[in-house]
């Protein structure tokens, strides 16, 4: 069995290396000993085969239109795809998108301020979320959907906590997850226990994932090690505690 | 004013007068530009500026006109105004037919409004420079105010989305340069631009068509005849910059235009250093490849022989966040020798999660440079070194290389 990362529209959600992130799952799965591969998704593409995760980058205001109405031509099949558990991971805009559709119940709104620079944040696990945010949008949550933390520095969802991470709406009652954050870029690189969690939540086999992760296959232990240097580093120029 | 700032020079850097005048005499930058017999020329966009105006100088002084141009360097205010003072007469006259001027994006909308130029030349939108202009938006929004203060013509890249919606509304004479059909369905992802054309099979040409790309060669269309002319190196995107420079060079001479000559001075034109040239530094031939944005990482990386054994990714504090750059794949890259300079890491793991393997990792990008050296000659391949502007210019200081980018 071949798990399967759906890249969707790379050519506009992929300014800021966003689209990436879902090269970077199946590199976390590859070296976890669980064979896994991209599925780009063009505009236009159809009769598309499952997929195990979805991965949607920022969008920018210019093409916005145009890439919301190629999305509506793929709706049905990911709300086929959330409908049997696949995990979601949104970035910036595309927030907004999946809101729109239901498949998050918060709302983005755009804000007058435009937010550049670090956003960090205090995640919900071992470790600080940290990356950069630049956009003019804010994500106000539904009750019942949680946030990826609060922030430390930066803007985030605009109201003190970051990103958001939904089990199920109304709309698609569901198990599998989908998270929306502002960190954009390599966000999963930087932050390996975020790609972690995302494996965790919407493959069957979660708890191979984690008993596989803490054996810290080679080169996953170098991927972690580079990205916790980094963070430190970065932590350190930042002057945080 | 001109004894002023000249007097301030040798002590500060190349942007020390520019800011003086600017601040004492705000009127003396566009009065100078506005006072060329044959004209202002803009050349502006994200990528190729410096490839761009220097072609298209050469390509309008070898028809006899005496050129003032603005080395890479100084194409921002402060600069610009430096490079004006330092060529002006007292009375703040050059001593030139025409000016042919690059311009970062901001700049060039900004001295529209005051020096309007003869010509403009559109070359592109792509991701870069994030942190200053936020959002391609913005920048197809500067391009069309040069677009619109340009008054005899504009030469546009027909094949950039950005680009064509920036000229839309504007008075002046239109023409364009881009890429064949064929070419344009393989390549114009490669170029990386924020939004490209659709492709549609009834799309005319455009003036001048570069029709395909072959390592340093290149066909090109202008005037119903399709000619083969030298690139200043090696990949597509050098090709459209050529088929820019050639449009503008045609529009601007008009009927003193000559084909022969122009493809005569193409091929003599030299790389300009970190755009592929190979300079020999401590008994070795190395190759320099400066990279500024995803566009250029992307089409460099192709260039680059698979069995080059010492290999040198350097990237510095003007990438203040990597993730532009993750947005362009690494794979079949060959190994790298040394990942370096204050963003070493990020290099690294761009590297990691590209299967492209990485043996060392060094913040300090002069210990970097010794080290790679002391590595001594190649098994195979030549030396290369890929760095950002800012890894380029420590680098270039470092190993005592010439600083002036533009003879």
């Amino acid at each position: 069995m071949v798990f399967r990362v759906a890249k969707i529209f790379p050519r506009h959600t992929n300014s800021q290396g966003d689209a990436e992130n879902a090269d970077a799952l199946v590199s976390h799965l590859t070296w976890l000993g669980l064979p896994a591969e991209v599925l780009i998704v063009n505009e236009g593409d159809r009769d598309l085969p499952h997929a195990d995760l979805v991965v949607i980058g920022h969008v920018v205001e210019s093409t916005m239109d145009q890439v919301s109405r190629t999305l509506t031509a793929i709706e049905p099949w990911l709300r086929g795809l959330r409908e049997s558990g696949a995990g979601f991971l949104a970035v910036g805009s595309a927030m907004g998108l999946l809101a729109d559709r239901g498949f998050l119940a918060g709302t983005m709104s755009s804000s007058a301020v435009r937010a550049t620079g670090e956003l960090v944040v205090a995640g919900n696990s071992d470790r600080e979320l940290w990356g950069f945010e630049n956009s003019a949008l804010t994500y106000e949550r539904a009750p019942g959907e949680e946030s990826l933390g609060a922030v430390i520095m930066g803007c985030g969802n605009g109201d003190g906590s970051e990103g958001v991470v939904s089990r199920g709406t109304t709309r698609i009652p569901q198990s599998g997850v989908v998270v929306g954050t502002h960190l954009h870029g390599p966000v999963l690189v930087r932050n390996p226990l975020l790609s972690k969690f995302l494996l965790e939540e919407s493959l069957p086999e979660s708890a191979e994932v984690t008993r596989r992760w803490q054996t810290q296959p080679e080169p996953l232990a170098t991927a972690i090690r580079l990205a916790d240097e980094l963070w430190h580093e970065k932590r350190r120029s930042l002057e945080l505690r | 004013m001109r004894a002023v700032a000249r007097a301030r020079k040798p002590g500060g850097g190349a942007a020390i007068p520019g800011v003086v005048v600017n601040k004492l005499a705000p009127t003396f930058l566009p009065r100078t530009l506005s006072g060329f017999r044959d004209g202002l020329v803009v050349v502006t966009g994200t990528a190729g500026k410096s490839t761009t105006t220097r072609i298209l100088a050469a390509l309008v002084a070898a028809h006899g006109k005496s050129v003032f141009t603005n080395p890479s360097t100084a194409n921002i205010a402060q600069g610009l105004t430096s490079a004006v003072i330092a060529a002006s007469t007292l009375t703040g006259k050059i001593d030139a037919d025409i000016a042919i001027l690059e311009m970062d994006e901001g700049h060039a909308a900004k001295l529209g409004q005051l020096a309007k130029p003869d010509y403009s030349v559109l070359l592109n939108v792509c991701v870069d420079q994030v942190d200053r202009f936020f959002d391609p938006a913005q920048v197809t929004s500067m391009l069309e105010s040069v677009a619109k203060a340009t008054t005899k013509s504009i030469i546009y890249n027909r094949d950039d989305a950005s680009v064509v919606s920036a000229v839309t509304d504007s008075a002046a004479g239109l023409s364009s340069f881009g890429m064949g059909k064929k070419l344009f369905e393989r390549e114009a992802e490669n170029l990386s631009y924020v939004s490209t054309r659709t492709i549609e099979s009834t799309y005319p040409d455009p003036d001048t068509c570069l029709e395909s790309v072959d390592a340093r060669t290149a066909r090109i269309r202008f005037d119903g005849r399709s000619r083969e002319v030298a690139l200043p190196s090696v990949g597509v995107h050098y090709g459209v910059d050529v088929a820019a420079a050639i449009q503008a060079a045609r529009v601007i001479l008009g009927s003193d235009f000559d084909d022969e000559r122009a493809v005569a001075v193409l091929a003599s034109i030299d790389p300009v250093f970190g755009r592929g040239e190979v300079v020999n530094v401590r008994g070795h031939d190395v190759n320099f490849i400066l990279v500024q944005n995803p566009p250029s990482l992307k089409l460099n990386i192709r260039t680059i022989s698979p069995d080059t054994d010492h290999l040198m990714i350097a990237v510095g504090t003007d990438v203040r966040d990597y993730s532009y750059l993750w947005s362009t794949q690494l794979r079949g890259l060959p190994r790298v020798s040394i990942a370096a300079g204050l963003q070493a890491r990020d290099v690294a793991l761009h590297c990691l999660y590209n299967d492209v393997a990485v043996d060392r990792i060094e913040t300090d990008l002069h210990r970097a440079l010794d080290e790679f050296f002391a590595l001594g000659e190649p098994r195979h391949g030549m030396k290369t070194v890929i760095f950002s502007a800012d890894s380029m210019r420590r680098t270039r200081r470092y190993l005592g290389l010439p600083e002036q980018e533009v003879a």
